[in-house]
């Protein structure tokens, strides 16, 4: 009833960051696996691309009419890799994590606080 | 925001795990000269192969513990000492087969295996934040 582009669009970002922590997870697991190669979760292309399409056609723009966000899962080409054929870098892939993790953080403070506008929004307003 | 990253980062701490207990055994024999079965023959450095797990649909699934595996004699050579008093040496030549564990080799991998073990808990952490801060989106 009350969802609206914004609330779409943090939605899809969370999901996007999510899979995008369990790629990582998943890397870190595999730091001693023979050939391994680290995946990364790219969402941020298809995130805009439902964002403008909700813009060039706010009446269609319900949660009803936005399917998941496609998540694209590529291989990441970030080191030359060790004799064994693992291609991890386990320090960068370190960071990126906490990067995302902030990020992540800092996405559901900000829903956090457009819930609470809300909630004042219909708790504080004159009857 | 879902527990399967928890898990993700379970079956790495399990496989680091197995990693220290293979390198552990390794150290504790490291002077071996006989086998499981009693039987004279020096003991054969063991490391548990990994396989990262990929379910059909391309979803990730961590890191799986294949069997544990023997080096052999032909892949990693057997050290030999001159011991004619011992008893698993041979009774012709004095010569003493001892295991094919190198304790260098074996303390680098214990700190990589330490590491990695660190990093999985590292990734648990962040997993937990992450999923305490989705629980908080529910709390007004």
């Amino acid at each position: 009833m009350f969802e609206t582009r914004t609330d779409i669009v943090i939605r899809g970002a969370l999901n996007g960051m999510a899979t995008r922590h369990r790629a990582f997870t998943d890397a870190v697991a595999n730091a001693e696996t023979p050939g391994f190669v680290p995946k990364t979760v790219e969402f941020e292309e298809q995130l805009r691309t439902v964002r403008d399409a909700m813009l060039a056609d706010p009446l269609n723009a319900s949660a009803a009419s936005q399917p998941p966000l496609p998540l694209t899962l590529k291989e990441s080409a970030q080191t030359e890799g060790r004799a064994d054929g693992n291609k991890l870098s386990i320090d960068q892939q370190v960071v990126e994590m906490e990067i995302n993790k902030l990020s992540y953080q800092a996405l559901t403070q900000a829903a956090r606080m457009r819930d609470e506008i809300l909630h004042s929004v219909i708790t504080e307003s004159p009857r | 925001m879902s527990i399967t990253s928890l898990r993700i980062s379970g079956s790495g701490l399990t496989a680091e795990r197995a990693r220290l207990d293979a390198i552990s055994r390794n150290i504790a024999n490291v002077e071996t000269t006989r086998r499981a079965d009693g039987q004279p023959g020096p003991y054969l450095r063991q490391y548990v192969p990994f396989e990262a797990i990929t379910s059909e649909n391309g979803q990730l699934g961590g890191v799986k513990l294949l069997e544990t595996k023997e080096f052999s004699k032909e892949d990693k050579a057997l050290k030999e000492v001159l011991m004619p008093g011992h008893r698993d040496a041979d009774p012709r030549t004095g010569i003493l087969k001892l295991p094919n564990v190198d304790i260098i080799e074996e303390m680098v991998d214990m700190i990589a295996a330490t590491r990695a073990y660190e990093a999985n808990i590292g990734a648990a952490n962040a997993t937990k934040s992450m999923i305490a801060h989705a629980i908080e989106l529910g709390r007004l």
